[in-house]
């Protein structure tokens, strides 16, 4: 009798597994479609040809067409995530924490917990900060203070750890490029530029205010010391420690970008730092969307995370304003300056679109503006508009500009867009020492 | 096709079975069988299909050819013959590259061949074939003239991708008679289960979690680590396969021999290998060392014989330097256990034995694991503490921060897998099938977990392909 028992179970289970796979057959969706959660387009089914078949690529699109396709795919990853996490000690600080990004990430020197007086002592032999593009770390006769700039989390036992350590070398290469952009402005054009810290490093400050008093970033220091007379950097941890003590929202807490908020007292810093009379976030029209998880929520999704879910703040420029996806030089697609249709980050700008874009403020103030950024520049340039005609921004990154689709460098922008200021918004990761600063900004100046 | 896929799984196994169970001669399941197999492997391979009848068919014709030779010498030709044209498909895809390019390297040529794309389960059939040549060459077997059927013992799904390595006189007489009773089918798919489940819920999330390790010299913790997590994946993974292949090939009517014996509870690096991979050490046994003399020809020649085939143990498993000083690893370590230490490893107490075996075979996991000589001296260097930059040599910390992350993130998988690598499931389901009372609950809390266990795989599959590009358009 068990026997039989044991029979039908495992034929009630094969043929359960085959009635599956044939609804998936059937039933599933077989064309290719958009997931917004992953932003990639999920497997439709795959077409039959002999050369597919040939190259036996067939077996892994048809794969990739049951795992897309099948039916509860969401709620079973979900289940099996939460699963997971239930046999890990991780907890939410650290999966807030979680690194996310594809782009290089400077090292985080968690470990390291010194009083001010033991740091003098340390030799620059212990830091294994390393370049992308593997240059000589500091020699054991260099010390600390002077060769290389530190980021502090500072604790409320007067300790502090380093969060990030930066070289001389990358600082005094960043200034390079920096230099080089502010070369070719014209006379009384001012290059701004911020490197902005992402939610998971501001995480590690606002989420602690228990033992944490608050941070310092020696960097923008030891950079504005290299830098032309008409550049300003601006130091954000300065700029949002007040804020964070406050408890202000200025980060999300499920995606590593900075609010309307914390863009808004970004873009109110640079443009009081060139002597505007900025307009009080109050003055804008604003809206509300609830419910938002974003990439630190997506890389894992947990199910832990999905109870911090995040709101996203929006405000509407004042005048009307429209925005342009350019290439080959001409103004191709129109965009959303702010797109409330969307639920996630795509809120701002509808997302990056290269080559590069336009935003034409509606404003007549005979000033227009670059800003070389990467997504956090979506968030802020809706708070410079009153103050350009128009807003050119400009991705370097690889997925979204190509030089033969724009048809220029910096150089030419600021020759043919008559532009007068550049900001250069970019997040941490594609600050000192990355890719970004090292070879995209220099490769694309002419 | 792999057996841990959706398209296998949902498709191919519940068609397969309900064509083949539908069909009542042997005959019919052969061609369905047949069949089978040859999409299963065309799905993913189709090219490489003809390379493996090509294989089948030379093995085929030969074997025909030396056994209707009338002269003891014509037949021995015929067999070399056959036996080389066997191995020059495994040769070609597999060693032509590594070899062409150290010659070449010895001459100080620059130019650098590049390996073919390798058919998947090469080395697992063309050592089928000649086992069958080798036996037939023999009289072990009877020369099979009916090719499909030959064909069919080298293409059979269950074995074909990932072994375990099946001599053609174990399912000779299989091949033409067999059937299937309830238990067999009930114990061939509860154990494809297990296979299943190991291989889904353990060795895929091992790998993940290795694959979140920092480098292994990083610290000294990253070294042993990553090799700890290597050994435990690569069990878990390969005796899965074997589990799988044994269990459906237990539902088709074959009996195949156990490949995997709990391999790290032994106490000895020989007992280690009578109970790793045992139909690959049996085939090397069989086939290499014996013929070579094994150790009835003195203790110099056994040595030699030892090495010689530990070397070619690590050839097969990949066409690089590691896996030949793996290989010679073990043959030093097995050539010392039979001469040198014969005593001392028969006296050492067995937990001693199984530490000092556990210690040896995860340093033969540090020269599998990693890819080239240096990361490997590096992972060594790195688990006793050291790191070598050039000639300074300086020593590397107990533990870094990424090893500690891996650890928080996957903190329970390698400690169930630990223990389920000790033969604890087994004892518990013996002794309580031996208590009649417990009987009935032994065989409910299997089927409950099966059931549970076969369901979490399918999500974990649909789950793996969650794959966030979570910075596109940002």
């Amino acid at each position: 009798m068990r026997r039989k028992l044991s029979f039908l179970v495992t034929l009630w289970w094969i043929i359960l597994c085959g009635v599956i796979g044939v609804c998936m057959l059937l039933f599933a969706n077989r064309t290719p479609i958009v997931s917004e959660q992953e932003n990639r387009t999920l497997a439709g089914m795959p077409q039959l040809s002999l050369e597919s078949m040939q190259k036996g690529e067939i077996s892994e699109q048809f794969e990739s067409f049951l795992t897309d396709q099948f039916f509860l795919r969401s709620d079973i990853v979900d289940g099996m995530n939460s699963l997971k996490h239930l046999f890990s000690a991780l907890t939410v600080d650290d999966l807030l924490n979680e690194e996310g990004e594809e782009v290089f990430v400077p090292q985080i020197e968690d470990a390291q917990t010194e009083t001010a007086e033991e740091l003098t002592e340390i030799t620059a032999q212990e830091i294994t900060q390393e370049t992308i593009d593997g240059e000589t770390p500091l020699t054991s006769d260099e010390t600390v203070t002077g060769d290389v700039a530190r980021v502090w989390l500072e604790h409320k036992d007067g300790t502090k750890d380093a969060l990030f350590t930066y070289t001389k070398e990358d600082i005094q290469k960043a200034a390079d490029v920096i230099n080089t952009y502010a070369g070719l402005l014209p006379v009384g054009g001012t290059v701004h530029v911020m490197l902005v810290p992402r939610a998971q490093t501001v995480n590690k400050f606002a989420l602690h205010l228990d033992t944490e008093s608050g941070w310092s970033s020696e960097m923008e220091t030891a950079l504005e010391t290299l830098l032309s007379s008409n550049v300003q950097v601006y130091n954000p941890y300065e700029l949002f420690q007040s804020a964070i003590l406050d408890g202000e929202y200025i980060y999300f807490r499920t995606d590593h970008h900075w609010t309307a908020r914390g863009a808004y007292l970004a873009a109110d810093a640079m443009l009081k730092g060139d002597g505007y009379q900025t307009i009080p976030l109050s003055d804008y029209q604003q809206k509300t969307i609830d419910g938002y998880l974003g990439s630190i929520y997506l890389h894992g999704r947990n199910a832990k995370l999905k109870e911090l879910a995040d709101e996203i703040e929006v405000f509407y420029p004042l005048l009307p304003a429209e925005s342009f996806r350019v290439s080959n030089a001409y103004k191709k697609n129109q965009l959303p300056v702010i797109d409330d249709t969307q639920t996630n980050y795509l809120v701002f700008l509808g997302g990056t679109s290269g080559p590069y874009r336009v935003l034409e403020s509606g404003y007549h103030t005979g000033r227009n503006m670059l800003m070389v950024c990467d997504s956090f520049g979506n968030s802020i340039a809706p708070f410079l508009l009153p103050y350009y005609d128009d807003v050119y921004m400009v991705d370097f990154r690889d997925e979204y500009y190509t030089r033969a689709d724009a048809r220029a460098g910096v150089k030419d922008y600021v020759r043919r867009l008559s532009i007068d200021d550049i900001y250069i918004v970019l997040s941490e990761t594609n600050g000192i020492g990355s890719i970004y600063l090292n070879k995209l900004m220099p490769g694309n100046i002419n | 096709m792999v057996f841990s896929s959706l398209t296998f799984l949902l498709l191919f196994l519940p068609a397969l079975l309900a064509v083949y169970f539908a069909c009542r001669s042997i005959p019919l399941r052969n061609a369905v069988l047949l069949l089978g197999s040859l999409f299963f492997y065309a799905w993913g391979e189709p090219v490489f299909v003809l390379v493996m009848v090509f294989v089948t068919l030379s093995v085929y014709l030969g074997t025909l050819a030396f056994h209707a030779a009338k002269s003891q010498a014509w037949k021995r030709v015929l067999f070399t013959l056959t036996i080389i044209v066997a191995l020059a498909a495994l040769v070609y895809f597999k060693y032509a590259a590594f070899f062409t390019n150290q010659i070449l390297g010895l001459f100080g040529v620059s130019y650098t061949m590049q390996a073919p794309r390798l058919p998947i389960g090469i080395s697992f059939f063309t050592f089928q074939a000649i086992s069958y040549v080798v036996d037939a060459y023999r009289g072990n077997v009877r020369v099979q003239k009916n090719f499909s059927r030959l064909l069919l013992y080298v293409s059979c799904f269950p074995q074909l991708i990932a072994g375990p390595i099946v001599q053609y006189a174990d399912i000779e007489y299989e091949l033409a008679e067999r059937r299937t009773s309830l238990d067999d089918f009930t114990g061939g798919m509860r154990r494809f289960a297990i296979g299943l489940c190991k291989k889904v819920l353990i060795a895929n999330i091992l790998g993940e979690m290795l694959s979140t390790l920092p480098d292994a010299g990083a610290s000294v913790s990253a070294g042993w680590l990553t090799s700890l997590i290597f050994a435990l994946q690569i069990y878990f993974d390969f005796s899965a396969y074997s589990d799988m292949a044994i269990g459906l090939g237990r539902v088709l009517g074959f009996r195949y021999h156990e490949n995997f014996r709990y391999p790290y509870i032994s106490s000895s690096v020989s007992e280690f290998w009578r109970r790793w991979h045992i139909s690959l050490g049996h085939f090397f046994r069989e086939y290499v060392y014996f013929p070579l003399g094994g150790s009835r020809k003195g203790k110099y020649r056994t040595t030699f014989n030892l090495l010689f085939v530990w070397s070619l143990t690590g050839l097969w498993h990949g066409a690089s330097w590691n896996f030949v000083l793996w290989g010679l690893y073990y043959g030093i370590l097995i050539a010392l256990e039979h001469g040198t230490f014969k005593y001392v490893v028969k006296r050492t107490p067995r937990p001693v034995g199984i530490a000092l075996t556990l210690l040896a075979v995860l340093i033969g996991w540090a020269l599998f694991y990693q890819t080239d000589l240096t990361s490997c001296a590096r992972q060594l260097f790195a688990m006793f503490g050291v790191v070598k930059d050039g000639a300074a040599i300086s020593f590397v910390g107990w533990m870094d921060t990424q090893t500690l992350y891996a650890l928080r993130t996957y903190t329970v998988l390698p400690v169930i897998a630990c223990v389920l690598c000790l033969p604890i499931l087994p004892a518990l389901e013996r002794f309580m099938r031996q208590r009649i009372r417990l009987q009935r609950s032994a065989q409910l809390l299997s089927v409950v977990l099966l059931t549970l266990g076969v369901a979490l795989s399918i999500m974990n599959l649909v789950s793996d392909s969650y794959n966030p590009f979570l910075y596109f358009r940002f």
